[in-house]
């Protein structure tokens, strides 16, 4: 944990260098709850019966999709498998193989505290003007929102998990970039970041419910939206606590056969 | 002139040698291959999706969906497969890479663009063809060779558009160092333009991909007026060669400028 705080405080003080880039990603946030409030507004208002849920829910949802996408996206700064590809490509890894921690944990801690800050520095504000002027929704209760926050956490570990598998990968094949492509789009489309699962058809919905994608937006989402009894909450969030662990052990067992067969480029 | 040909006579070669060490590369070829289609197959699911549950989307059908899709997949490859390497410039500049574009005696812009020959985006070439060609049999629409001549002139004008935006956007690293998160603004906006029409996110986001960003004639308007749809002007929609032309102009001055003003990071 004193690591962890340690790596918060570097990513703190990186922040006043990337002022412009900051500020960016806070109008992107803005921009993206902005348009896909129009679109389901739009979608709304041309049948609200197949929306399946009054206006600000889904609206809400929707916006909040964007918040985590924020923190969650994985083809920006913030994901692992982009670090470690680009560091592999010049030979940089170098560095961090040769830290006396191990890589896994390191990865984890590096990650963590700058979607830490990010959450911070611009989720919250973006989420605090959507609050004021874009009718965005408060969970109903404090346990709701105690669940989504202890349900996004868990949302991060999957994230991270697969994150980091994608990046073992960059050290077999080298250039994840096509890769990391078809991981967004399925990973995307198969989370209900973009269209809610309960919108799907019978069978894409199922196949979603086999895969880790679900974990990382459509059950924090759903548990900030209140659709959920309490039950299907709690099953929910094993679900979450299993890919969590599932995908955390498959790193490091990939980590560990990797290690042994990895030679460094340009190293 | 005669400084220009032996300038395009290189980029033939650099893209001759990038296309050939591209070749090395089979696994690279296959992941690419897979990527491309699995995130095009992606974006296609989520229009599906959406066009099977609300049947239209703001009036437009799913076959027109999928030629407004289908445009922005034809314009995308051209910046694709010649100009992919544009969102390196940051790099470039920060790392000082960029400095041996100036120790030769050949313009920077060609060695810095000849410097990648992306294949893969051959791949959007196709599906791209193939989506619109499907969109047309599943609108039952009739196109004269006058209109299949204008399809050709808006495809090329739609990808002159995008690479000058690219570019614009990239050339910004000139000044801030930094030009990863417009790119990621610019992906954003890109996202919500190729498979929707732009019309359900309001005037403020039509206003800003028509005359900041003018995203909206890469497929947007060139669909509307080739569906003959009452969304926007005949006039507005042809005014794409133009838009095509001040954004060379504009995207030459910004890399003249930029280019006068750049001071190696000395890496």
């Amino acid at each position: 944990m004193k690591r962890f705080f340690s790596y918060v405080q570097l990513q703190f003080r990186h922040l006043p260098f990337y002022r412009f880039e900051h500020m960016m990603r806070c109008l992107y946030g803005l921009l993206a709850m902005f348009a896909v409030r129009a679109l389901w507004t739009s979608l709304w208002r041309e049948n609200p019966s197949l929306v399946g849920k009054d206006l600000p829910e889904m609206i809400t949802y929707a916006m909040t999709a964007m918040a985590i996408d924020i923190l969650f996206y994985p083809g920006g700064d913030n994901s692992v498998h982009v670090y470690m590809s680009r560091r592999i490509r010049n030979g940089n890894i170098e560095a961090d193989l040769l830290c006396p921690m191990d890589f896994q944990h390191m990865m984890l801690l590096g990650n963590a505290s700058r979607i830490l800050v990010l959450l911070l520095t611009t989720v919250l504000p973006v989420t605090l003007f959507a609050f004021l002027a874009m009718d965005f929704r408060l969970p109903a209760s404090a346990g709701n929102a105690a669940f989504f926050f202890l349900s996004l956490i868990l949302a991060y570990f999957v994230f991270f998990g697969t994150d980091f598998l994608l990046g073992l990968l960059a050290m077999v094949i080298k250039n994840t970039r096509y890769v990391s492509w078809a991981y967004r789009a399925i990973s995307d489309f198969f989370s209900g970041k973009l269209v809610p699962l309960w919108i799907f058809p019978a069978a894409l919905r199922t196949v979603s419910y086999f895969l880790p994608f679900r974990c990382v937006y459509d059950i924090p989402l759903n548990i900030w939206i209140c659709s959920f009894s309490p039950e299907e909450t709690a099953r929910a969030l094993l679900t979450q606590l299993f890919w969590a662990v599932f995908l955390f052990l498959m790193g490091r067992i990939c980590w560990h056969s990797v290690r042994k067969r990895y030679t460094v480029q340009g190293g | 002139m005669k400084n220009k040909l032996p300038g395009l006579k290189i980029y033939r070669s650099l893209l001759g040698m990038s296309f050939r060490s591209m070749l090395q590369y089979r696994a690279d070829f296959i992941s690419g291959l897979l990527g491309v289609i699995l995130l095009n197959g992606a974006n296609i699911a989520e229009i599906g999706v959406l066009s099977w549950k609300f049947k239209s989307i703001a009036s437009w059908t799913a076959g027109e969906l999928m030629i407004l899709y289908g445009l922005y997949m034809v314009c995308w490859s051209i910046c694709s497969v010649f100009f992919s390497h544009t969102a390196e410039l940051e790099n470039e500049i920060a790392d000082g890479t960029f400095d041996k574009y100036l120790c030769r005696p050949l313009g920077a812009f060609v060695q810095f663009i000849g410097g990648e020959f992306n294949y893969v985006g051959l791949c959007d070439t196709f599906l791209g063809v193939v989506l619109i060609l499907t969109g047309k049999k599943m609108c039952g629409i009739l196109w004269s060779p006058g209109k299949f001549c204008l399809l050709l002139l808006f495809i090329l004008c739609g990808g002159t558009i995008i690479v000058c935006i690219r570019l614009l956007l990239a050339c910004s690293a000139f000044r801030v160092t930094r030009s990863g998160p417009l790119f990621s603004m610019l992906m954003l906006l890109s996202m919500l333009t190729q498979k929707y029409p732009i019309g359900i996110f309001g005037n403020t986001f039509r206003i800003l991909v028509t005359a900041v960003l003018p995203l909206a004639y890469v497929n947007y308007y060139p669909a509307v007026y080739l569906l003959e749809k009452s969304d926007a002007p005949a006039w507005l929609c042809l005014l794409s060669p133009v838009v095509a032309l001040l954004l060379v102009l504009l995207t030459a001055a910004a890399w003249k400028k930029g280019m006068d003003r750049y001071e190696s990071a000395g890496g």
